[in-house]
């Protein structure tokens, strides 16, 4: 019985494109620059809060926790979302 | 009165001017509140006391404001001009992965912004002037300057916004040249000034 590559190669799709990967490899380093930026929030807040404190409650400190929550869970949604 | 009760005790003489010019009217409907409480920074001295705390005018974030709104709409823009284009492009999932990173870069953007505005401050108190001011999330100035070294104070008020909200930047300069604090979009520029001059001025006396 003859094999028939032909057919078996032309129907064979390994998943990728260019375009797709490039996309998906952006969208990588896009939500890693966004959780990195939403700690160095975190940083500067609290080098700011040592510097001067304008208020007996501190806001941006709920702010900041509130956004790295934000940042990572989004990351993670986006990752499934996106990348898998 | 409450404002009138507050006043510390040693700016209670007539030589403070600003405070009778600042603390005439309701006290809800002043811009600038003096002598703020629980406001602290760094280098404060043990008898020194805050007389004002000025912050940028909200006004001058808006443009935070409207970019955070503009990246939660380009994955919508995107959806809609290349739904039909493409299958791989047009999948629905992949937009709403799209959105929810729109979404974090905007909360990302605004709490940048409400950053700078909280900490964007100038501190004036009975010895110096405090300048805080956040560039980014990489870089923030500190600036002291105390009152004995200041030359002169100015301000200007540039474009539409300045006339209608009634801002303006002040420039504050020592010896040397140029100018050595900037304090941008500046709430009450006329009455900020006032207090700076008359604190200038009786430090030169050596009243203060």
């Amino acid at each position: 019985m003859d094999i028939e590559y032909t057919s078996m190669y032309t129907d064979f799709n390994p998943g990728f494109s260019f375009a797709d990967g490039a996309m998906k490899l952006f969208v990588g380093i896009l939500l890693f620059a966004i959780i990195f930026y939403a700690f160095m929030l975190i940083l500067k807040v609290r080098v700011l809060r040592d510097t001067l404190h304008v208020a007996k409650n501190d806001i941006t400190k709920q702010m900041i926790m509130l956004n790295i929550f934000v940042s990572i869970g989004g990351g993670i949604l986006a990752f499934i979302l996106i990348l898998l | 009165m409450a404002q009138k009760t507050s006043i510390p005790k040693k700016f209670r003489n007539k030589e403070f001017t600003f405070i009778n010019n600042l603390a005439n009217g309701k006290e809800e409907d002043r811009t600038l509140k003096l002598f703020p409480k629980n406001v602290g920074f760094a280098r404060k001295a043990q008898d020194e006391e805050v007389i004002l705390v000025v912050r940028r005018h909200w006004i001058a974030y808006l443009a935070h404001v409207l970019l955070a709104l503009i990246v939660l709409i380009v994955p919508l823009v995107l959806l809609l001009v290349t739904h039909k284009i493409s299958d791989t492009y047009g999948g629905t999932t992949l937009y709403l992965g799209l959105f929810v990173v729109s979404v974090v870069i905007s909360a990302n953007i605004l709490v940048t912004a409400f950053m700078q505005w909280y900490y964007n401050v100038s501190i004036i108190t009975d010895k110096k002037i405090v300048a805080l001011t956040v560039a980014n999330v990489f870089q923030h100035d500190y600036i002291e300057i105390l009152w004995r070294k200041v030359q002169d104070v100015s301000h200007d008020s540039v474009g539409p916004l300045s006339s209608m909200l009634d801002l303006g930047n002040m420039y504050i300069d020592t010896a040397g040249e140029g100018v050595d604090l900037t304090l941008t979009f500046v709430p009450c520029p006329r009455d900020v000034q006032d207090v700076i001059d008359n604190l200038v001025e009786l430090t030169h006396k050596g009243k203060l």
